[in-house]
C-alpha cells in the first residue's frame, strides 16, 4: 500500500506486576504488531483476558508499552494529539445521573467542540444515534443498547480519525448489537478508521481485517475469510432427526479426530482433525466459519473423553415427570421498574433449559430469583420440589451455582476454595476428599491446585466454578452464562460436561449470549424487556418466529422475535 | 446438625484464610497493638509532668523561699522561671512558654509572721484547662505543706486528711491506663476485623457464591465470627503478659478468667462488627458504619471520664456497652484479685450484648437478600 499506514505496531509487549508480591509476572501482550490503513476497519477479537483492552490502551495512550514501537499518524503515541483518537473504554464512560443531552455536551466540550456553534454535528449524532427523543433522560435510565450508542457519540463527537471502540456491543441484544455496528460504521464514514474490539468472532467477521489475539499473542491477522481458511476442507454437515439432537452432538463430540460439532437449525456442523467426515452416513463437506478457523489453531490433538465429571452423578431419571425447576408466576419490581414480569416456566430432570435475552431484559433477575439470591416480588419458584421462599436453605442443597463472574476466592488457592465448597456443601472427612478429587481429576485442575484462583487463566477459572458447583452431584444446575469470554474448545469442554451431566437425570438451567449454545438446549426461553417472549424447543422457535415461514437460524428466530415485540403496542400483562 | 458444623467449620477456616492471607491485614494485626500499646501506655496519661512554672517575687521572706523550694523539689516541675513583673509574665503564658505563674506578693512573709492568711496569687492559661487544673492542684498542695511547716509546733497537731491509694499506692497512672488498654485496643482490633466480614464478600463479588451455598443466616455469621473473636483473644492474652512483664504494673487476678473475659468481650465486639458488616454494602460503608460505633463505645466505658460522673439518662446506655464491663474487669484482674462473682456479674451483660448483635446480625442477613 502506498498510502502510510494510520496505525502502526511493531512488536509490542507488555508485562504487569503479579498481583501480589511473589507471584509471577504476567505478560499481557507479546510482540504484537500490526498496521492499519485509513478508512479501515479493524476487529480485534478473542476470548477475555487475551490481551485486547491491554493494546487499546496502549493505542490510545493510556498506558506505555514495555517494548517496541507504537506510531499513530506517523508519530510516536508518546506525541499523540489526544483530539484525533476517540477512545471509547469497555462499558463507556457516562455520568449516569447527567442527562443523554449533558453527557454528549460535556464531552464535545471536552473535546473541544462547542455545541452551540457546531449545531449540524450535535444534530447528526442526535440522529445516527436514534436519541433524539431522549435528550432529557439520565444516562443511568438508557437501556443497554442505548447507553453503548450514546458512549459511543460521547467519544468520537470530534470526528477522529481513529476510532478505538473497546467492547461497544457487549451484553446487548442482537438487534442492538447490529445497530451499534452500523452506527459505528456511519459515524466513522469514509475517511475514519475503527479498530473494534469483541470476544464474538462473528462481529469481528464484519471488519475489513482481523486481528485474533489469544494469551497476548496474535493467533491470526488478516481479512475474516483468511480466519475460516485454517479449517478449510474439514467442516461437515448433515440432518439432523428430530429426536435428540443433543445426544447426536454428544455421541459426535466424542468421535475420535472431531475437533468439535455445534447444531446449526436442522443440521449438525462438525469440525474434523483431518479432511475425511466422521463416522456416520449423509456428511457434506460444507464451507468453515471463522470460529472453526480460531478452534483448529487451538487444537492440541486432544480427543474428548466421556465425562469424568458426570459418572458420580446418580441416575435421577426415575422421576422425570416431576419438574425439577419450577416458576409461577415471577415477577420482580424495583421501585416503578418492573425487571421481570410473570415469567412461567417448569424443566424437567434431564433437561437443559436455556434462558435467553439480551442483557437488562430480565433474564439475570428471572435467573437469581430461581436460585434464591432475589425475592420475587410476585409467584413463587421451586427447584427440585422444594420452595425458594419458605426452606430456602435446603432448596439451595438441592442445587449447584455457577455465577456468571468468578465468584470463588481470588486469594486464596484452589484447594481451599474447593474444601471450602465442600464443607459448605455439608461434606466431611472422606467424602469431601472424595469428592474433591473426583472434581480436580475430572477437569484436570491437578497442576493449579496450589495456585491462587485470582490468577488463573480465564479457562481455568470456570472450570474451578463449575467443579464447585457440580462438587456435592445436585439433582438441579443452575449456570450463569458458563462460557462467557473463553475459547471455543473451553466452551466445547463445558458443553461437554454439562450434557454428560444432564444425561444422568439433572436438570440445567442456563443463561447464554451464543446462539450455537442456545441449540444445544432442550428447551429455550427468549425474555426480552422484561417479559417472556417465546417459549420452545429450537426447532419450535425457528418454525413458528415468523408467520409462514420457518427461520433459516435460531438467530433469525429470535431477532424476528425482539422485532415483533418492539412493533407491537405495550400491552400490560395482565 | 452434622452439617451445619461442617459448613461452620467450613466458613471458619476459609475466613482465617482469606485474613490471614491478606498481607495489609496482617500486618495492621501485627503493627497496631505495639503502636497502640506504646501510645496508649505512655502518652494518655492525666499526670502533668515537666512543666515550667512562672514566678514573679517579691517577697523577701522565709515563705517564700520555704515555697518556692517546695514547688521546686516535686517532680512534676521542671524548672521556675522568674520574671520581673506581672506583665512580663502575662506576657510569657500568652507565649505558652509556662503553663502558669506564681505571684509571691511583697507582704508574703510579714503576713504570716503577722498571724494572718498569707495569699499567693496564681495565674493559669486557660487555653490547656486540663493540664492548668491539675498543675493548680498540685500547688495547692505544695501551699498546703508549706503553711504546715511553718505553723508552730502547737498547731501543727491539728486534724487534717491523710490519704492512702489502695491498689496504687502511688498513684501511677499507667497502673490505670495499661490494663485498661486492653479493652480499647482489643475493641479497634476486633471491630476492624469483623466488620469486614461480609462488607468484603459483597465488595468483590463472592457474596452471590455464599447465598448460593445452603447457609442458614446462622451459620454464616457464626463461620465469620471466627477470625475476628481469635484476633481477641490472641491479643488480649498478650497483653496480659506483656504488660507485667513492661511496666510495674502487677497482675493480681486469675489468668483463666481474665482469658474468659476477653474472650466473651471479643464475642461481644465481633457481634456488633459483624452486624454492622450485614448492613454495609462496601468495604468502605463497613469502615464508617464501625467508626461510628466504636467513639461512643469509648466514650461510654468509663476510661476517659467516670461512668458516675454522667447524667443518669446516659448510665443505662453505658451500662450496655460491653466496654465498660470490660474496664472493671480489667481493672479488677489486673490491680485486685477481683473475685469470680463479680467478674461474673460484668460477664453476663457483654454475653447478653453478644446474643443481641448475632440475632440483629441474623435478621438483617434474613431480611437482605436482594
Amino acid at each position: 500500500m502506498a498510502e502510510a499506514p494510520l496505525l502502526r505496531l511493531e512488536g509490542v509487549s507488555k508485562r504487569f506486576k503479579g498481583a501480589r508480591r511473589g507471584a509471577p509476572p504476567v505478560d499481557a501482550l507479546r510482540g504484537v504488531s500490526l498496521s492499519l490503513a485509513p478508512g479501515r476497519k479493524l476487529g480485534l477479537v478473542g476470548p477475555d483476558a487475551g490481551g485486547k483492552t491491554t493494546l487499546m490502551r496502549i493505542m490510545a495512550g493510556l498506558v506505555e508499552a514495555d517494548d517496541g514501537a507504537v506510531e499513530l499518524f506517523g508519530q510516536p503515541v508518546s506525541e499523540l494529539d489526544r483530539n484525533l483518537v476517540g477512545y471509547m473504554p469497555q462499558s463507556g464512560a457516562l455520568y449516569a445521573e447527567l442527562t443523554v443531552r449533558q453527557n454528549l455536551e460535556l464531552y464535545a466540550r471536552l473535546r473541544g467542540v462547542e455545541p452551540q456553534e457546531q449545531p449540524d454535528r450535535m444534530e447528526q449524532l442526535y440522529r445516527l444515534t436514534g436519541l433524539a427523543a431522549f435528550t432529557e433522560r439520565p444516562a443511568g435510565k438508557l437501556s443497554g443498547g442505548m447507553r453503548q450508542k450514546l458512549a459511543m457519540a460521547c467519544a468520537v463527537v470530534a470526528a477522529p480519525r481513529l476510532m478505538l471502540l473497546d467492547e461497544p456491543s457487549v451484553g446487548v441484544d442482537p438487534v442492538s448489537r447490529r445497530e451499534i455496528w452500523q452506527l459505528a460504521l456511519d459515524l466513522a464514514g469514509e475517511t475514519s478508521s475503527i479498530v473494534w474490539t469483541t470476544n464474538i468472532i462473528e462481529d469481528a467477521a464484519r471488519c475489513d481485517e482481523l486481528l485474533l489475539l489469544h494469551e497476548g499473542v496474535v493467533l491470526y491477522a488478516g481479512p475474516p475469510d483468511g480466519l475460516a481458511g485454517h479449517a478449510a476442507g474439514q467442516c461437515f454437515s448433515r440432518p439432523l432427526a428430530e429426536e435428540g439432537p443433543r445426544q447426536a452432538l454428544q455421541a459426535l463430540q466424542l468421535q475420535s479426530g472431531v475437533i468439535g460439532g455445534r447444531i446449526a437449525g436442522p443440521r449438525l456442523h462438525a469440525l474434523t482433525r483431518t479432511s475425511s467426515p466422521p463416522a456416520g452416513a449423509g456428511w457434506q463437506p460444507v464451507a468453515p466459519s471463522a470460529d472453526d478457523g480460531f478452534s483448529v489453531m487451538l487444537d492440541r490433538g486432544q480427543d474428548l473423553q466421556p465425562s469424568q465429571l458426570a459418572e458420580a452423578f446418580p441416575l435421577r431419571l426415575d422421576q422425570a415427570d416431576q419438574p425439577a425447576i419450577a416458576a409461577i408466576g415471577l415477577t420482580k419490581r424495583y421501585g416503578d421498574f418492573t425487571a421481570a414480569q410473570d415469567i412461567s416456566f417448569t424443566a424437567h430432570p434431564g433437561e437443559i433449559f436455556g434462558l435467553l435475552g439480551p442483557n437488562g431484559a430480565g433474564k439475570s433477575t428471572t435467573f437469581r430469583m430461581l436460585c434464591g439470591l432475589a425475592r420475587p416480588s410476585a409467584g413463587r419458584g421451586t427447584v427440585a420440589g422444594r420452595d425458594l421462599s419458605g426452606g430456602r436453605a435446603a432448596a439451595r442443597e438441592a442445587m449447584g451455582y455457577m455465577p456468571q463472574r468468578f465468584s470463588l476466592y481470588g486469594d486464596l488457592s484452589v484447594a481451599a476454595n474447593l474444601r471450602f465448597v465442600a464443607g459448605s456443601y455439608g461434606l466431611k472427612g472422606p467424602a469431601a476428599q472424595a469428592a474433591i478429587e473426583r472434581v480436580v481429576a475430572a477437569l484436570d485442575l491437578e497442576p493449579h491446585w496450589q495456585a491462587m484462583s485470582g490468577l488463573l487463566p480465564l479457562g481455568v477459572k470456570q472450570r474451578l466454578a463449575l467443579g464447585a458447583a457440580v462438587m456435592h452431584t445436585p439433582p438441579v444446575l443452575f449456570l450463569d452464562e458458563p462460557t462467557s469470554g473463553v475459547d471455543p474448545l473451553v466452551r466445547r469442554e463445558f458443553w461437554h460436561h454439562i450434557n454428560a451431566i444432564a444425561a444422568r437425570g439433572t436438570a440445567v438451567l442456563v443463561t447464554t449470549h451464543f446462539m450455537d449454545e442456545a441449540e444445544n438446549c432442550d428447551r429455550l426461553l427468549l425474555i426480552n424487556q422484561s417479559e417472556a417472549i417465546a417459549t420452545g424447543t429450537p426447532q419450535d422457535l425457528r418454525r413458528n418466529a415468523l408467520p409462514g415461514l420457518a427461520a433459516e437460524t435460531l438467530e433469525q428466530a429470535f431477532f424476528a422475535l425482539i422485532e415483533a415485540q418492539r412493533q407491537a403496542p405495550a400491552e400490560v400483562a395482565a | 446438625m452434622s452439617g451445619a458444623l461442617a459448613r461452620v467449620v467450613a466458613m471458619a477456616l476459609k475466613e482465617l484464610k482469606v485474613v490471614l492471607l491478606d498481607r495489609r491485614v496482617l500486618t495492621t494485626l501485627v503493627i497496631s497493638p505495639i503502636v497502640q500499646l506504646i501510645l496508649f501506655g505512655f502518652a494518655t496519661t492525666l499526670e502533668v509532668r515537666n512543666f515550667d512554672l512562672g514566678i514573679v517575687n517579691r517577697d523577701q521572706g522565709v515563705v517564700s523561699e520555704q515555697f518556692l523550694a517546695g514547688a521546686a523539689a516535686t517532680r512534676n516541675v521542671r524548672e521556675l522561671v522568674y520574671y520581673p513583673s506581672e506583665a512580663a509574665l502575662a506576657e510569657a503564658i500568652e507565649r505558652r512558654e509556662v503553663l502558669g505563674g506564681l505571684i509571691l506578693p511583697a507582704d508574703l512573709s510579714a503576713r504570716h509572721q503577722r498571724g494572718e492568711t498569707a495569699e499567693i496569687g496564681l495565674l493559669l492559661d486557660g487555653r490547656r484547662i486540663n493540664a492548668a487544673q491539675i498543675v493548680a492542684g498540685y500547688l495547692n498542695e505544695i501551699a498546703i505543706l508549706t503553711g504546715a511547716t511553718l505553723q508552730p509546733a502547737s498547731v501543727r497537731a491539728a486534724p487534717g486528711v491523710s490519704e492512702r491509694h489502695w491498689f496504687n499506692a502511688n498513684l501511677d497512672y499507667s497502673w490505670f491506663t495499661l490494663p485498661g488498654m486492653i479493652t480499647l485496643i482489643t475493641t479497634v482490633i476486633v471491630l476492624s476485623v469483623s466488620v469486614q466480614a461480609i462488607a468484603r464478600e459483597r465488595e468483590f463479588g463472592t457474596w452471590d457464591e455464599v447465598r448460593a451455598l445452603p447457609y442458614r443466616p446462622w451459620e454464616i455469621l457464626a463461620g465469620k465470627c471466627v477470625p475476628a473473636f481469635m484476633v481477641g483473644v490472641v491479643n488480649g492474652t498478650l497483653y496480659i503478659v506483656v504488660i507485667p512483664l513492661v511496666s510495674s504494673v502487677p497482675f493480681l487476678g486469675s489468668y483463666p478468667l481474665m482469658i474468659l473475659s476477653i474472650a466473651c468481650f471479643s464475642l461481644a465486639v465481633t457481634g456488633i462488627g459483624l452486624a454492622i458488616s450485614t448492613l454495609a454494602q462496601n468495604q468502605q460503608q463497613a469502615f464508617l458504619g464501625g467508626f461510628l460505633v466504636i467513639v461512643p463505645m469509648m466514650l461510654l466505658s468509663g476510661y476517659a471520664s467516670p461512668i458516675d460522673g454522667m447524667p443518669d439518662w446516659l448510665k443505662p446506655i453505658a451500662a450496655v456497652d460491653p466496654l465498660s464491663h470490660m474496664l472493671v474487669i480489667c481493672h479488677g484482674l489486673f490491680l485486685k484479685e477481683l473475685p469470680i462473682s463479680a467478674v461474673m456479674s460484668e460477664i453476663w451483660p457483654m454475653l447478653a450484648v453478644a446474643a443481641t448483635a448475632f440475632i440483629l446480625g441474623t435478621v438483617s442477613l434474613r431480611r437482605r437478600t436482594d
